[in-house]
């Protein structure tokens, strides 16, 4: 695939996750807690991590983390979503490409949610100079497990049928 | 969430993006002058009389201070609870017994406004006028090799892919997940693999559009930057309103 096609489906990616991170809307949070929120979008940041290079990878979150600001006006949540988007990518890439035999798609989803959790509090964390948020974290992380369970699940049926369509160009 | 084309920008008052931007970016840097709770609430009638004129409206407002509770106040308290809980529990506490109230509420304050500010310019700027002028800004990136303007190309490309894509998005998949999802006949393993089958479907169908997305992204690289800095009344007089403000502020300070 030559550089110009590869941009077109980055292009395609990064709609697909902001459109299905409109999916949040009807699938429920096990727990509602305020802040936790499913992450259906981290599928495609997997769906890029399995099928694309981490360079495309990290395109994809950036320019999706900056789409969704612009979009929903909320230009300061920036900082949080780029530190949660950038170092889950980051991990789950390193997880994929060096432990493949270790864990398995729903396993490094889970990672993915805990490192991007991880991420956004120490980032809010950094931006009050206050270390007493990261007392929330624990708390965090048990949610962060849950939700990268079941995008997990939902990731890893997705891979396995684009897999089997042969659909991925 | 996505409101691409909202009625509050026909309504908002028109100023030069490029010269909204620096004066948002001083007034940011003026909201640390604030020392006194005084400061604050003088600052704080300052961004409502400033959100008032650019016509925006009080939602607008509760909105940023439901956010803002979400994202930073809640975990903030509940970090501050927890942590007084650990130093009952156990002895010689971390951090709890170090934790200024006071500084750290003035701290939020703070903050607050810069991130008010932020999303005040972004809801009343339209997107293509910010993108035009990062378009400017960025242009000495392009000459030292990193493709700023691509990048740039790519997310005006993807806003008017979206304004398309999700009324059909709702009306289908949507939905169908909606349907799934207030099944109370389905157990979790089963909606999720009707959620998949969708997401699948609709990754699939969108992928079958790789060439004419690739097409469509060659014809609009053509389109070059647009910006050009203009200084008409509503400039002169944001600037004026900006400079009193700092000036405010700064005098404050100096003479206290």
């Amino acid at each position: 695939m030559n550089r110009n096609k590869r941009d077109a489906v980055i292009i395609i990616l990064i709609c697909n996750a902001i459109l299905i991170s409109l999916l949040e809307m009807v699938v429920p949070v096990p727990i509602p807690v305020p802040g936790v929120k499913l992450g259906l979008a981290n599928i495609i940041t997997i769906l890029a991590i399995a099928f694309l290079d981490l360079k495309d990878t990290l395109i994809i979150v950036i320019l999706r983390c900056i789409i969704v600001a612009l979009l929903s006006k909320g230009i300061t949540v920036l900082p949080f979503s780029l530190a949660g988007g950038i170092l889950s990518a980051l991990i789950m890439w390193l997880v994929y490409t060096k432990l493949p035999h270790l864990f398995s798609i729903k396993g490094i989803s889970v990672i993915g949610a805990v490192a991007h959790n991880t991420a956004q509090v120490t980032m809010a964390s950094l931006i009050l100079r206050e270390a007493v948020m990261l007392y929330y974290l624990p708390m965090l992380l048990i949610f962060a497990v849950v939700t990268g369970l079941i995008t997990g699940t939902i990731s890893q049926l997705t891979v396995q049928e684009i897999n089997k369509r042969g659909i991925f160009p | 969430m996505l409101e691409y084309s909202t009625g509050l920008k026909e309504k908002s008052v028109k100023i030069d993006a490029g010269i909204k931007a620096v004066l948002a970016l001083l007034l940011a840097v003026t909201s640390s002058f604030c020392i006194s709770h005084l400061d604050l609430v003088y600052f704080f009638i300052f961004l409502l009389l400033i959100t008032i004129l650019l016509k925006s409206n009080l939602r607008f407002v509760y909105k940023n201070l439901i956010s803002y509770t979400i994202i930073i106040v809640f975990p903030y308290f509940v970090g501050l609870l927890l942590s007084l809980l650990v130093s009952r529990l156990f002895s010689g506490a971390a951090y709890f017994n170090t934790v200024n109230l006071d500084t750290a509420i003035l701290k939020m304050v703070k903050i607050f406004f810069i991130w008010y500010i932020g999303n005040l310019y972004l809801s009343t700027t339209p997107i293509e006028s910010i993108i035009d002028m990062l378009n400017k800004v960025f242009s000495p990136l392009n000459s030292a090799g990193i493709p700023a303007a691509k990048y740039l190309n790519m997310i005006v490309f993807i806003l008017s892919e979206l304004t398309g894509l999700m009324s059909r998005f709702k009306n289908d998949n949507l939905e169908q997940a909606r349907h799934i999802f207030t099944d109370n006949h389905l157990g979790i393993k089963s909606k999720s693999k009707e959620l998949s089958n969708i997401l699948v479907t609709f990754i699939a169908n969108s992928l079958q559009r790789t060439d004419e997305i690739y097409e469509r992204v060659e014809l609009s690289k053509n389109k070059g930057c647009q910006y050009i800095l203009t200084i008409s009344k509503n400039e002169i007089i944001a600037i004026v309103i900006s400079v009193i403000c700092i000036l405010f502020f700064y005098g404050r300070i100096l003479f206290k």
